[in-house]
C-alpha cells in the first residue's frame, strides 16, 4: 500500500516538476531568511547575518538536485537524458539513422504480413478445450509410397484400448450425402465422427445436443447434427427441427442439435453424423484421422514412442493391412493447416531469417558507426565515462532505431496486408490473414528481443574498442583484429542468410512456376460453366428420363447464336475425385494395393467442347447413354500407359471398385485422351471417363464454349432450362478461367509472396554488404592514398576494394548454400515437384548473392578510386 | 568524533518525526533548529540532507505540509504529522529502543 502510494506520489512528482521546484526554492529562501534573522538577533548586523546564513548553508543548486532525485525517479530522468543524447546523436548523422531504420523497418513489416499468417494458422491456441494438448493421429506408410495416410477403425480400437499416453481419441472422417425433401436437392458435405469428438474438442450446440455415447449403436435409430450454414439457410433457424427427421441419401435421420459453426475444424462440413453400422462393417477401411486428448503428463514425444510400439504389434497380427504403416501423432495444429502445411512454414522460416537479417543489418551500422565516434568514445571515456554508461547510451540509440524502425514496419506491414490480397485476388476463404492484440505484442516482443540482443552485440563491440586502445582522440584509432572479425562475420551471416533465403523462396518460386506452366490439358478460355442438379423424385428416378433431359437441354443451347460447343460433365477436369480400379491383364501393384485413378461422368462431346484431345478410338456416341448399351470407358494417355505399359489400351476392360457401390461391370476401352492436371499436380495414374447414362447423374456441370457476350448466354441458357424444369435453382454459372484461377490460389499467392520476400531479404542484406565494404574501404582511404601517390594506378585501388567484396560474397554465398542444402531438405514438400537440390535455382541463387554483393561493392570501389592524394596526405 | 553532518538515515527520520510529535506543526528551519537544540548541537543539519529526508516523508504519506505564516510573517511551509506517520513513529521508537538496548548490553559485557 505504501510502496503504491509512493510510486504514486513519484509519478505526480515527474508532472509537476517545474512547480515543486519552484516550491522548493521558496522554501529554502524562507529557510535562509529565518537563519538570518536569528543570526541578526544574535547581533550581527543585517548584511553580515545574510552573508553568514548563506555561507552555512551552502549552494541551493545541490539541494535541489538531491531533493528532485528523492521526489522523482532519477532514472526515468536519465532515460530521458539519454533519449535526447541519442536522438541528438542519430540526427548527426542522417544517412546512417534513415538505412538503420529502413532496413529494419522492411524486416519489421515482412515479419508483419508473415506473422499475420502464421498466427492465426499455428500460435493461437485452437478454439477447442484444452486445445494445445490435442494431437492429430494419422499414418505413414513410405514403402506403400504414403505419406499421410488414414487410420482404419481396427487400429483406432486397438489405440484406445492399448495406448495410455491418450486419456480420449475420436475418429473423424468425411463423406458427402444428398439432403432431399426440402425445396431444393442438396449435396452436402458431412464429418463422419465418433459420438464423443464434440465432448473432446468442447464444441457446444447451438440448439438442441451434439452426440452422445449411444448414438451410432446399431439399436438406436441414424442421427444427424446439422452445420449453424445448413440450418440457417435449408431450415430457416427453425429451433423446433431438432427431434424431426430428415432425409439424407434416402434415409431418414433424426436431428439431435445444431453446432455452432466452428472455424477451425472441419469448418466446410454441413453436418455431422456418427460412425455407425455402415462404417463398422468395414473396419479397415483407411479413411480416418484420429483426434486425441494427450493423458497429463504425457508429451507428443511418449505418444510417438508408444505408437511405434503399437504400430510393431499391429504388423505382427495384421501382415497384410499393417506391414510397414506407422502410427504417428503431431499437433492438431500442424494438421489442420493441411494443405497450407508446407507453405505457412516454409513463411515461416523466411521472415524469421528476414528479420535476423534486418537486426544483423542494424548491428552492422552501428559497428561500422562507431568507428567515426571512437574519438568521441575515448574522449567519454577519459572524462570518467563507465563502460558501462557508453553501453547504455549505444543501447538507447539502438532503442530509437528499433523503436522507430518497428513501428514504420508494422505499419507498412499493415499496409502492405490489406493490398496483399488484392495483388493475389482471388484468394479463398482458407488463406487467412489475422492478428489480434496477443498476436501484435508477441511479434513486438520478438522484434523488441532480437533488436535487443544485436544491440548489446554492437555496443559490446563499439565498447571493447573505446576501452582497449590508448585513450586518444585520434580519428585513426587501429581497428582491433576482434572488431574486423565480428564486421566480417556479420557481413558473412548477412549474405548467407540472403542465400538461404533466396534458395529456398527459388525453389518454391520455380515449383510454382512449374505448375503455372504446365499444360492443363484442356482449353479454358471462354468456356462457361453452369452447374444443374436435378431434383430428385418420380419425375427423374428413371435414368432414361434424366440422360433425356439434359441431351434435349444440349441440343437446345447447341441453337444458340453465341454458342459453339457444349456438353455437359461431373466433376470438372481440375478435381479430382479418387477411385480404385482392377484391369484385366494389367500387373499388380507390390503389395497388393489397388491403383487408383481419377474418374468423371462425361456426355458425348466433353472431349471437344473442352479441347482434349482424341488419341485413339472414338468419343462417347448417344448409344453409349443408355443403360442397355454395352459397359464402356474412356481413359487418358498417363492411365494406359500405367496400366498397361508398352500396349494399346483399346479393347481391354476395366472395373471401377467403389465402396459400397455394388458390383460394378467390366468395361471395354473405346477410347483414349489427352492427360489433364488437377489443381497442383497431374494424376500419376490419368482420369477415367464414363458415357453419361452409364450411370446417370442427376447433378451435371455443363461446358459452354462460347463467343459474344457471357450475360446474354447466362439468360439464355436459363430460359432453356426454365422453360423445361421452372422452378430448378440455377446460382452456379462461372468462366472455367475463374474457377481455375481460384483452385490455384496455392501457387500462386505462394509464388507472389516468395518473390516479394526474396527481393526483400536481398536488399536488406545488400545495405548490411555495402557498409562493411565502404567502412573498410573508408578506413584504408590513407593507405589508398599512399598507393595513388607512389603511382598505383586507380585501377588497382579499385579491385582491391572489389576484392575484398567478392571475398564476403564467395564465402558467404558457401556458407549460405550449405546451410540450404540442409534445409530444403527437410521443406522438401513446399516445392511442388521441385526436387530440394536443383542444380539450376542453387546455381542462380549463388550467381545472383555475388552480383548483387559486388554491385554493393562498386560504389565504394569507385569512391576509392577516385581519392586525390593530395588531400589525403594533406589531412594528416 | 564524527563528522557533524553526518546522520544516518534512519535516525533522521526518527528525530524529524518525534519532533514533529512532540512541536505539532513545524517549518523547515524550525525543525533544523529544534534538531539542532535538542541534540545540543552534536548535529548540524544540512539543507541537503533535510528536505529531500522531508519529501521522502511525506511520499511515503507519515507527514504532510501546507504553506503558512512563519511567527516573523513570512511565507512558509509548514509540516506535521499525520495517522500513518504516528504509527510509524511509535513502530521506529520500539525498534530503536531494542536496538539501542542490545547495542548497550554488548558495549558494556565487552568492557568489562
Amino acid at each position: 500500500m505504501t510502496r503504491i502510494r509512493l510510486v504514486l506520489a513519484k509519478l505526480r512528482a515527474l508532472v509537476h516538476l517545474r512547480r515543486d521546484d519552484a516550491e522548493l526554492a521558496q522554501e529554502l529562501a524562507t529557510h535562509n531568511d529565518l537563519l538570518a534573522e536569528d543570526l541578526e538577533r544574535q547581533g550581527l548586523p543585517p548584511h553580515e547575518a545574510r552573508r553568514q546564513a548563506r555561507l552555512r548553508l551552502g549552494g541551493t543548486g545541490q539541494v535541489l538536485e538531491a531533493t528532485r532525485d528523492q521526489r522523482g525517479l532519477p532514472w526515468l530522468e536519465l532515460l530521458a537524458r539519454d533519449l535526447r543524447l541519442a536522438v541528438r546523436s542519430l540526427r548527426r548523422s542522417p544517412l546512417f539513422a534513415v538505412t538503420a531504420i529502413l532496413s529494419l523497418a522492411v524486416g519489421v513489416a515482412a515479419n508483419t504480413v508473415g506473422f499475420g499468417f502464421l498466427y492465426g494458422y499455428l500460435i493461437r491456441p485452437l478454439p477447442f478445450t484444452d486445445g494445445s494438448r490435442l494431437v492429430s493421429v494419422l499414418t505413414t506408410a513410405p514403402s506403400r509410397g504414403q505419406d499421410r495416410w488414414g487410420v482404419t477403425l481396427q487400429e483406432f480400437g486397438e489405440l484406445q484400448t492399448r495406448a495410455r499416453s491418450f486419456d480420449a481419441a475420436a475418429a473423424v472422417s468425411v463423406t458427402t450425402v444428398d439432403l432431399t425433401g426440402g425445396d431444393e436437392p442438396r449435396r452436402l458435405m458431412a464429418s463422419v465422427v465418433s459420438p464423443h469428438l464434440y465432448k473432446l474438442l468442447g464444441i457446444r450446440p447451438l440448439v438442441g445436443r451434439i452426440f452422445d455415447p449411444s448414438d451410432g449403436r446399431a439399436s438406436a435409430g441414424p442421427v444427424v447434427l446439422l452445420g449453424e450454414r445448413l440450418w440457417r439457410t435449408a431450415f430457416g433457424a427453425d429451433e423446433r427441427i431438432v427431434g424431426r427427421s430428415v432425409t439424407l441419401s434416402r434415409r431418414p435421420y433424426t436431428v439431435v442439435g445444431v453446432l455452432a459453426a466452428a472455424p477451425a475444424f472441419q469448418p466446410w462440413a454441413d453436418l455431422a453424423l456418427t460412425i455407425g453400422p455402415d462404417e463398422l462393417a468395414e473396419p479397415r477401411d483407411r479413411r480416418y484421422r484420429l483426434v486425441a486428448h494427450l493423458a497429463p503428463g504425457a508429451s507428443i514425444g511418449q505418444a510417438n514412442r508408444e505408437l511405434e510400439v503399437l504400430s510393431a504389434s499391429l504388423a505382427r497380427a495384421y501382415p497384410a493391412e499393417n506391414s510397414g504403416v506407422r502410427l504417428f501423432a503431431e499437433d492438431l495444429r500442424i494438421d489442420l493447416l493441411d494443405e497450407n502445411r508446407g507453405p505457412v512454414l516454409a513463411l515461416y522460416g523466411v521472415v524469421s531469417l528476414i528479420l535476423l537479417l534486418a537486426c544483423a543489418n542494424v548491428a552492422t551500422l552501428f559497428v561500422m558507426r562507431s568507428a567515426s565516434r571512437s574519438g568521441e568514445f575515448a574522449i567519454r571515456a577519459s572524462l570518467g565515462a563507465g563502460r558501462l554508461q557508453i553501453v547504455r547510451q549505444v543501447l538507447v540509440e539502438h532503442a530509437v532505431v528499433t523503436l522507430a524502425g518497428g513501428a514504420l514496419g508494422a505499419l507498412a506491414g499493415l499496409w502492405a496486408r490489406d493490398l496483399l490480397p488484392a495483388a493475389v485476388r482471388p484468394v479463398p476463404g482458407s488463406f487467412r490473414f489475422d492478428l489480434d492484440a496477443p498476436g501484435v505484442a508477441l511479434l513486438a516482443g520478438v522484434v523488441l528481443a532480437c533488436a535487443f540482443l544485436f544491440g548489446t552485440l554492437s555496443a559490446w563491440a563499439v565498447t571493447r574498442q573505446a576501452f582497449k586502445v590508448p585513450r586518444r582522440a585520434g580519428r585513426d584509432a587501429p581497428a582491433g583484429p576482434d572488431r574486423a572479425r565480428i564486421r566480417t562475420g556479420l557481413a558473412v551471416f548477412e549474405v548467407a542468410t540472403a542465400v538461404l533465403v533466396l534458395v529456398g523462396t527459388g525453389l518454391m518460386l520455380k515449383g510454382a512456376l512449374r505448375v503455372a506452366s504446365q499444360p492443363l490439358g484442356f482449353d479454358s478460355r471462354n468456356v462457361l460453366t453452369m452447374e444443374i442438379n436435378l431434383p430428385e423424385g418420380e419425375r427423374y428416378r428413371e435414368p432414361a428420363r434424366v440422360v433425356q433431359f439434359f441431351r434435349d437441354l444440349a441440343e437446345g443451347i447447341r441453337a444458340l447464336p453465341q454458342v459453339e460447343r457444349v456438353s455437359a460433365g461431373n466433376p470438372l477436369p481440375y478435381i479430382g475425385w479418387n477411385v480404385a480400379y482392377e484391369a484385366e491383364r494389367s500387373a499388380p501393384m507390390p503389395g497388393g494395393e489397388r491403383p487408383r485413378t481419377m474418374d468423371a461422368v462425361v456426355m458425348p462431346g466433353y472431349f471437344r467442347t473442352l479441347g482434349i484431345p482424341l488419341l485413339e478410338g472414338r468419343d462417347f456416341a448417344d448409344v453409349d447413354t443408355r443403360p442397355t448399351s454395352a459397359p464402356v470407358i474412356v481413359v487418358s494417355q498417363a492411365f494406359a500407359r500405367a496400366t498397361w505399359p508398352g500396349e494399346s489400351a483399346l479393347g481391354r476392360r476395366v472395373r471401377l471398385v467403389r465402396r459400397g457401390g455394388g458390383t460394378q461391370p467390366w468395361r471395354e476401352v473405346v477410347g483414349v485422351v489427352g492427360d489433364t492436371r488437377t489443381s497442383t499436380f497431374a494424376p500419376e495414374r490419368g482420369w477415367v471417363y464414363l458415357p453419361h447414362g452409364q450411370p446417370a447423374f442427376t447433378e451435371l456441370v455443363l461446358v459452354i464454349r462460347f463467343k459474344g457476350d457471357q450475360a446474354a448466354v447466362i439468360r439464355d441458357v436459363r430460359r432453356l432450362v426454365w422453360q423445361v424444369e421452372p422452378a430448378l435453382p440455377l446460382h452456379w454459372n462461372n468462366l472455367l478461367d475463374d474457377l481455375i484461377a481460384e483452385r490455384y490460389w496455392q501457387p500462386r499467392v505462394y509464388s507472389v509472396l516468395s518473390f516479394v520476400f526474396s527481393a526483400l531479404a536481398l536488399a536488406v542484406a545488400l545495405v548490411g554488404v555495402y557498409a562493411v565494404v565502404a567502412y573498410a574501404s573508408a578506413r584504408r582511404t590513407r593507405e589508398f592514398g599512399i598507393r595513388l601517390a607512389i603511382g598505383s594506378p586507380p585501377s588497382h585501388v579499385w579491385r582491391l576494394v572489389l576484392r575484398q567484396g567478392l571475398r564476403l560474397a564467395v564465402v558467404g554465398t558457401a556458407v549460405g548454400m550449405l546451410a540450404a542444402l540442409g534445409v530444403m531438405r527437410l521443406a522438401s514438400t513446399v516445392f511442388f515437384g521441385v526436387s530440394p537440390t536443383d542444380g539450376w535455382v542453387y546455381a542462380t541463387c549463388g550467381a545472383l548473392a555475388v552480383a548483387a554483393v559486388l554491385l554493393a561493392s562498386a560504389a565504394p570501389a569507385f569512391r576509392a578510386a577516385r581519392i586525390d592524394p593530395v588531400t589525403v596526405l594533406r589531412c594528416e | 568524533m564524527p563528522d557533524k553532518s553526518d546522520v544516518l538515515q534512519g535516525t533522521l527520520d526518527l528525530m524529524v518525526l518525534k519532533t514533529l510529535d512532540v512541536m505539532g506543526s513545524l517549518h523547515g528551519y524550525g525543525l533544523a533548529r529544534r534538531i539542532e537544540q535538542v541534540s545540543e548541537h552534536a548535529l548540524a543539519l544540512n539543507q541537503g540532507t533535510l528536505y529531500p529526508a522531508l519529501v521522502r516523508l511525506e511520499q511515503r504519506g507519515w507527514i504532510r505540509s501546507a504553506w503558512g505564516v512563519s511567527d516573523s510573517g513570512r511565507r512558509a511551509r509548514f509540516y506535521s504529522l499525520t495517522r500513518a506517520g504516528r504509527r510509524q513513529l511509535q513502530a521506529e521508537t520500539a525498534s530503536w529502543r531494542k536496538t539501542s538496548s542490545i547495542m548497550a548490553r554488548f558495549i558494556e559485557a565487552e568492557e568489562s
